[in-house]
C-alpha cells in the first residue's frame, strides 16, 4: 500500500463528524428537537455537552411525564448559566401543570432574560392550559405565531408589544381581546381571529366594546406591509365597515384576502383604505349571484400602484345532479370587470381555473390599462 | 467596463487555477470581503480546499448565480434549484464533510445549510449505536459513564 492510499484508507475510518467544530455541530443539532439533540450526548465524550449550546429550544413538556422537577432542572440547565448562547428559536408545547411553573419561572426572572435574546416565538394554546393572557413584550422578537387549540371562548386576551416584529401569525378563534400595542414597520402578518364573536353572528352597534377593540386592532395593523386575512376575520371587518371607517393602511403593498358569501361587497371600501397596494390575491368562497353590489367607488390604488391582481374561487358541485351549477357567473364577471375597467395601473390579471368558463367574455372587457395582460392559471 | 465579465482565478491547495466570473467568486463571502477590502489581485489562493472540492463548490455557486440572474418564472426556477441542491448534496460521506468544511471556510451560506441539513437528516431517527457505526464515532465512555449520561437526561431516552 503506498502512502497516499494509506492516508485515504485511514480517512475512510476517521470520525469526520465529531471533528467538525462546535459551531457546525450545533448548527446540525439545531435542526433537531431538543429531545433528539439531548440524545446525542451518549455518542461519545465529545458530544456530552454539545446540546447545551444549541441556539434553539423545541420541546414538548409531555416528554417529562408530568415530572416537573425533572422538567425544571432541565430548563435550569439549558437556559441557565451554563448556556451562554442566544436562543434563536423557542418552541415549547406545554400542558396545564407545566405552565404554572413557567409562570413561576417568569417571576423568578429567566423569562425576562429570554426577552433579551429571543427572535422567534411560537405558542400553541392547549385546550387545558390555564393561561388567561398572552402578553408578548419584546424589543428583539422578530417572528411570532400563536395557534389556538381551545374550544371555548373564555375571556382570554392576546397582547403584542414588539416594535421589531417582522412577521406575525395570529390563528386564534377563541381569544376575545387581541391588542396590538406595537409591531415592526412594514411587517408581514397573517390574521385568522374572531374576537370572541360567534360564527355567523353579525357584529352590531350594540357591541360597542368590540367595535372599540376592532378599531384599535386595525389601527395597530395600519403600518404593516403585507397582510393575509381569513374569511372569518373579514366577515367581522365587513360588519365593522358598515358602522365605522377603516384606518388607512398606507404601507400595505400586498394583500391576500378571502371573502365568504356576499362579504366581498366591501371590496371597494377595503381597497380604498390601502392607497399604495401593489399586489392582491382575492379568494371567494361560496360566491353567490348578487346584483346589488355597488362597485362605483374606484379606489386610489387603482390609478397609482395596483399592478397585480389574482382572482380565485371554488365552484361547488351539486352532488345529486352530479354537475356543476354555474354559480356566481355574474359575480365573477362583475369582479373581473371592476378591475379591468377601472384599474389604470394594472399589469397582470391572473385568473384561477374556476374562471375558465367565462374567460372569453373576460378577455373582451375593455381595459383601462393598455399594458394589462390576462393569464389563466390552471 | 461591465464588472460581471471580470474573471478571477481561484487557486486550489494543489495550485490548480479555476477561472470564474467575479459574480461567482463573490458567492464565496470570504472572497467578496477580500474584494471589498481592496484586494484587487485577479488570483486568489484557497489553500485549504483541494481541486476536487473547490470544483464542486464553484459548480454550486455557478448554478446559483445563473438561476439568480434569470428573471421571471421564479417558481419553476426555485423548484429547479431545489432539485439541483438535492442532487448536488447526494454525495458520499467523505465528500459531504469536505464540502461542509469548505463552505464554512469560504462562507457559502446556502451550501453550508444544505450540507448540515443533509447530515441532520442522516442522523435523525437513528439509534446512538447506528450513528456511531455510520460515522465511525468511537464510544470513549465506559459502560458506567454512559449509564450516568443516560440517567442525567433519562426523559430524552424514553420512547
Amino acid at each position: 500500500m503506498d502512502s497516499e492510499t494509506y492516508v485515504k484508507e485511514n480517512q475512510r475510518n476517521y470520525d469526520r463528524l465529531s471533528n467538525l467544530p462546535d459551531s457546525l455541530l450545533c448548527k446540525i443539532l439545531s435542526d433537531f428537537s431538543t429531545k433528539e439533540s439531548v440524545r446525542t450526548s451518549v455518542l461519545s465524550k465529545r458530544w456530552k455537552n454539545l446540546w447545551l449550546n444549541v441556539p434553539s429550544l423545541d420541546l414538548d413538556s409531555i416528554k417529562f411525564r408530568d415530572d416537573d422537577d425533572v422538567f425544571f432542572s432541565f430548563m435550569d440547565r439549558f437556559l441557565g448559566s451554563e448556556n451562554e448562547q442566544h436562543l434563536e428559536r423557542f418552541k415549547l408545547i406545554y400542558e396545564f401543570v407545566t405552565l404554572m411553573f413557567i409562570m413561576r419561572y417568569a417571576m423568578m426572572g429567566w423569562l425576562r432574560c429570554l426577552h433579551l435574546y429571543i427572535r422567534e416565538l411560537t405558542i400553541v394554546r392547549d385546550a387545558n392550559d390555564s393561561l388567561v393572557a398572552v402578553r408578548v413584550r419584546s424589543q428583539s422578537l422578530k417572528r411570532f405565531k400563536i395557534e389556538c387549540e381551545r374550544y371555548e371562548i373564555d375571556g382570554h386576551a392576546v397582547e403584542i408589544d414588539a416594535p421589531r416584529l417582522e412577521s406575525m401569525n395570529l390563528s386564534d378563534h377563541m381569544s376575545e381581546k387581541i391588542i396590538i400595542h406595537s409591531i415592526g414597520p412594514s411587517a408581514t402578518v397573517e390574521i385568522d381571529v374572531l374576537f370572541g364573536v360567534f360564527y355567523a353572528e353579525p357584529l352590531g352597534p350594540d357591541d360597542s366594546s368590540k367595535i372599540t377593540m376592532l378599531r384599535e386592532f386595525l389601527t395597530g395593523l395600519s403600518t404593516v406591509g403585507d397582510i393575509t386575512i381569513s374569511f372569518d376575520t373579514l366577515n367581522i371587518i365587513h360588519d365593522y365597515c358598515e358602522m365605522e371607517q377603516l384606518p388607512q393602511f398606507s404601507k400595505l403593498s400586498y394583500l391576500e384576502a378571502c371573502f365568504e358569501g356576499t362579504s366581498w361587497e366591501m371590496l371597494p371600501t377595503l381597497l380604498e383604505s390601502c392607497p399604495n397596494l401593489y399586489s392582491i390575491i382575492l379568494d371567494f368562497v361560496c360566491l353567490p349571484e348578487t346584483e346589488q353590489v355597488d362597485l362605483s367607488l374606484v379606489p386610489q390604488c387603482f390609478q397609482s400602484s395596483l399592478e397585480y391582481v389574482e382572482l380565485k374561487t371554488i365552484d361547488g358541485v351539486d352532488m345529486r345532479k352530479k354537475e356543476r351549477p354555474p354559480r356566481g357567473v355574474s359575480s365573477k364577471m362583475k369582479i373581473a370587470k371592476y378591475f379591468l375597467e377601472n384599474c389604470g395601473a394594472l399589469q397582470e390579471l391572473t385568473l384561477k381555473r374556476c374562471f375558465c368558463n367565462i374567460i372569453n367574455q373576460i378577455e373582451s372587457i375593455p381595459r383601462s390599462s393598455t399594458g394589462c395582460e390576462i393569464f389563466m392559471d390552471y | 467596463m461591465s464588472e460581471s465579465n471580470k474573471k478571477i482565478s481561484l487557486i486550489s491547495s494543489e495550485g490548480e487555477a479555476f477561472e470564474v466570473s467575479e459574480a461567482v467568486a463573490r458567492e464565496f463571502e470570504i472572497v467578496a470581503h477580500m474584494l471589498e477590502d481592496g484586494c484587487s489581485g485577479s488570483s486568489i489562493p484557497i489553500t485549504t480546499v483541494d481541486s476536487n472540492i473547490l470544483g464542486k463548490v464553484i459548480e454550486y455557486c455557478t448554478k446559483h448565480v445563473e438561476v439568480g440572474n434569470v428573471e421571471g418564472n421564479s417558481e419553476k426556477a426555485e423548484k429547479d434549484l431545489e432539485e439541483f441542491d438535492k442532487r448536488f448534496i447526494a454525495v458520499e460521506m467523505n465528500t459531504l464533510f469536505s464540502l461542509i468544511l469548505a463552505a464554512n471556510y469560504l462562507n457559502v451560506k446556502g451550501l453550508l445549510n444544505i450540507g448540515c441539513q443533509k447530515v441532520a437528516d442522516t442522523i435523525k431517527d437513528m439509534k446512538p449505536e447506528e450513528v456511531r457505526s455510520i460515522f465511525n464515532i468511537e464510544n470513549d465512555y465506559t459502560p458506567a459513564e454512559e449509564e450516568v449520561v443516560r440517567k442525567e437526561n433519562e426523559w430524552a431516552f424514553q420512547p
